[in-house]
């Protein structure tokens, strides 16, 4: 099956990154006066909470999540998936003095296969069910993860390993039969790497990002083409 | 039917509905309404969004709880079933871009600049664009050689997945401070960090 644009339910991409955080400083109005946003998307940001222990808002194309240890941005428009970037680089540039340990890259896509065959069929490709039909009656695939062995970057300081979720999707999809693959490329200093600063990681953000981007696309396309 | 939407306070629904039902848009399935019992979506909410959301309860709870008022067409509700748009919270429109460049700032003038602009296939173009164009809050970025953005494709309204063509221009925003404006700032968050430490101290006092 091609890839069908009318049957795509959701993407998704999102940044996340993990370090030693100060959640009130993230607000509309920072973002803004640092020239990060502009001053009329701060003022109309939906905030949700201001605390100490967790700061989160919206904007009209993303949303954002900050907790002590977590900063995480993600947008379902995909015209400003590099603005996100933008948003998390920007950020961490002017904090740069911020601890950052590891970088999650992710591409969320929901897609409606609208069959019901041809959804199953897709389940019993990616989790044949000779062995499972030995134990369990009439076995379905509930979710599959696949993960490749870390590949290192001595260059960046950063090994980098891409992580696959594939699970049944019925409640977002009109037909009921569609699936949700999320493509997570997990970044993680390596280990003789000293932490200082946000720098080692928000440089392999700005240098993987668009082969990373790619990456996630081909993979969700391929395995779109696998649905027959 | 009517397909208003209520000002939703929970423990007023009683006073807007005169049936004990009470029609929900699930707006994840487009047009799709679901009837559900009134004491569902207001006694048993757990129940409500596991049954009718996956991965967006912790909105779905939030919203239920909001007293956040979308619009009000309340004129045009039916006296026997009311018609609500669930959840309350308006979530984000989706943009769907069918051409998206990048470009690069060349040659300013009075009421335009020269840039060149690649595309997603690499196909490279040199265009004037009217300063008009332009966000005003851009204005101050438009400098020879700044990168910015410009997509052309359409918004799909979230609630009614109404679709309109779009276009816009977007200025990349990576800013480096000055050692001044990063020791105004940290006096600036020491300050918020102390007021709200403050505040939930009290908070905590007051619970």
């Amino acid at each position: 099956m091609t890839l069908n644009k009318s049957k795509i339910v959701e993407v998704k991409h999102g940044i996340v990154l993990v370090g030693n955080f100060n959640p009130v400083i993230f607000q509309p109005h920072w973002f803004s006066e640092s020239g990060i946003i502009r001053k009329e998307e701060a003022d109309s940001a939906k905030v949700e909470v201001v605390h100490p222990e967790v700061s989160m808002f919206k904007l009209d194309w993303m949303r954002l999540n900050v907790q002590p240890m977590i900063f995480s941005v993600d947008t379902i428009q995909d015209a400003y998936y590099e603005i996100i970037r933008d948003f998390s680089v920007g950020t961490f540039r002017l904090l740069q003095h911020t601890p950052l340990l590891q970088l999650g890259i992710n591409y969320n896509f929901i897609y409606d296969i609208g069959d019901k065959k041809k959804w199953n069929d897709f389940g019993h490709k990616l989790t044949p069910k000779e062995l499972w039909g030995k134990f369990l009656n009439e076995p379905g695939m509930s979710a599959i993860k696949v993960e490749e062995k870390p590949i290192e970057h001595d260059e960046l300081g950063c090994k980098e390993t891409t992580k696959i979720s594939i699970s049944p999707e019925s409640k977002l999809t009109k037909s009921g039969y569609g699936i949700f693959i999320q493509v997570n490329n997990h970044f993680q200093l390596i280990e003789k790497q000293k932490i200082r600063s946000a720098t080692t990681i928000i440089d392999t953000l700005e240098k993987r990002w668009d082969d990373v981007m790619s990456k996630s696309k081909d993979i969700v396309e391929n395995l779109i083409g696998e649905i027959s | 039917m009517s397909t208003g939407v209520l000002e939703i306070i929970s423990d007023k629904l009683g006073e807007l509905d005169k049936t004990n039902k009470i029609r929900v848009m699930d707006y994840y399935k487009g047009r799709e309404f679901l009837e559900v019992e009134k004491t569902t979506a207001l006694l048993s909410k757990e129940t409500f969004f596991d049954e009718y959301s996956s991965r967006r309860e912790l909105d779905f709870y939030k919203e239920i709880d909001s007293s956040e008022k979308i619009f009000d067409e309340k004129d045009n509700l039916s006296n026997e079933t009311n018609i609500i748009q669930f959840p309350l919270n308006r979530p984000l429109d989706k943009y769907i871009t069918s051409k998206s460049f990048h470009g690069v700032v060349d040659e300013i003038y009075d009421n335009f600049f020269k840039a060149s602009l690649v595309d997603e296939l690499n196909e490279r173009y040199v265009v004037e664009i009217e300063k008009s164009k332009l966000h005003k809050e851009d204005l101050d970025l438009l400098n020879v050689g700044a990168l910015f953005y410009w997509n052309i494709g359409k918004i799909i309204d979230a609630i009614s997945q109404n679709q309109q063509n779009d276009s816009f221009i977007r200025f990349r925003r990576i800013p480096v401070w000055s050692e001044k404006k990063i020791r105004e700032l940290n006096i600036e968050v020491d300050e918020l960090s102390k007021g709200l430490l403050k505040e939930t101290t009290n908070e905590s006092k007051a619970g």
